[in-house]
């Protein structure tokens, strides 16, 4: 009985979580699913909450307080190169997604571009397109994040003194 | 009549995006140094602020002025021996006559400059031009901007290149 239970609140768990993606997501994971060293998985906005609050990311913590699923996707450039695609090409994707970028960070060959869809009921959509020398990553997250502690994430700041 | 109006919007608008051109030609020229760190905010992160709740009027007018900044540019250096060079270049880039010097700093760490655009008598660009012994930093802040709320916007928003603003308020 308890694997019964477990194995229908698992299935509606994955339908959900599925559901919650944006088609851009989707079209990345069906793109890259069959190919190695790519990594995706889908969780709840609770453990995503849990991970970053054991990981001491307290502010990030509550900037997501109210996000109900987080996708992950890590892809390989190689891959991206191997099957004729783009970075670039992918952004064009989100755009025509409706997504619109928010925010953009260039780092020491790291860029990190957060995007946004717009939903009425505060339900949005975010992007963070993580580009590194070797691997793009891809996160997205639903429901309703503080823009005031993004802003205030260290990557946005720069010390002058 | 109508020509002569129309040879002078047009002169305008040409006017207007040389200028833009200039400020982003600063940037386009590090933009793919790796060795440079660059921050872009768009005007719809800025909008989002318009949907937040205000603990105070104070907050409220801050919330208020944060929401009509159109974006935020920085572009800085860190650690590198030619900071005060990069400095001295950014001016040679920069249309001056389209700017307004609002504050100039000048210690033993670093030189730094805040300059203004204006339209139509508001403040459409704010520009801080930073170089110390060892940094150096171009920030860009456009849209519409309300001097009395820039330090405010600064610590409200915590990118800490901002918390320069705070000297502009005391000069103020």
């Amino acid at each position: 009985m308890r694997t019964i239970a477990a194995f229908t609140i698992l299935s509606v768990f994955i339908t959900v979580s599925g559901l919650s993606q944006s088609k851009s997501f989707r079209s990345l994971q069906d793109k890259f699913s069959e190919d190695e060293d790519v990594y995706c998985f889908i969780t709840s906005g609770f453990l995503a909450r849990t991970v970053l609050w054991m990981a001491g990311e307290h502010e990030f913590t509550k900037a997501i307080k109210d996000i109900e699923n987080v996708s992950l996707i890590t892809v390989p450039k190689s891959a991206f190169i191997s099957r004729g695609v783009s970075v670039s090409g992918y952004k064009a994707i989100l755009r025509k997604d409706l997504f619109e970028e928010l925010a953009r960070v260039d780092e020491q060959g790291d860029h990190v571009t957060l995007y946004m869809k717009s939903i009425e009921n505060g339900n949005n959509r975010y992007m963070v397109l993580i580009e590194e020398p070797g691997t793009v990553v891809v996160i997205e997250f639903r429901g309703y994040v503080d823009p005031n502690l993004i802003l205030k994430h260290e990557k946005l700041s720069y010390n002058v003194q | 009549m109508k020509k002569i109006v129309g040879v002078a919007l047009m002169m305008m608008v040409i006017s207007g995006s040389f200028a833009q051109d200039a400020i982003s030609k600063f940037f386009s020229k590090y933009q793919n140094d790796e060795s440079f760190s660059q921050v872009t905010v768009s005007s719809k992160m800025f909008g989002l602020f318009t949907n937040m709740d205000a603990e105070s009027d104070e907050d409220k007018e801050v919330l208020n002025a944060i929401s009509k900044l159109k974006g935020l540019r920085i572009l800085a250096k860190d650690d590198t021996r030619n900071a005060r060079e990069l400095y001295k270049e950014a001016f040679t880039l920069i249309p001056m006559k389209e700017y307004e010097e609002l504050m100039s700093v000048r210690d033993k760490d670093k030189d730094m400059k805040f300059l203004i655009k204006e339209n139509g008598g508001k403040i459409s660009e704010l520009l801080m031009v930073m170089g110390g012994n060892e940094q150096f930093m171009v920030l860009s802040l456009f849209g519409e901007i309300d001097l009395k709320q820039v330090s405010r916007i600064g610590k409200k928003m915590d990118v800490k290149g901002l918390e320069n603003l705070d000297k502009m308020d005391k000069k103020h």
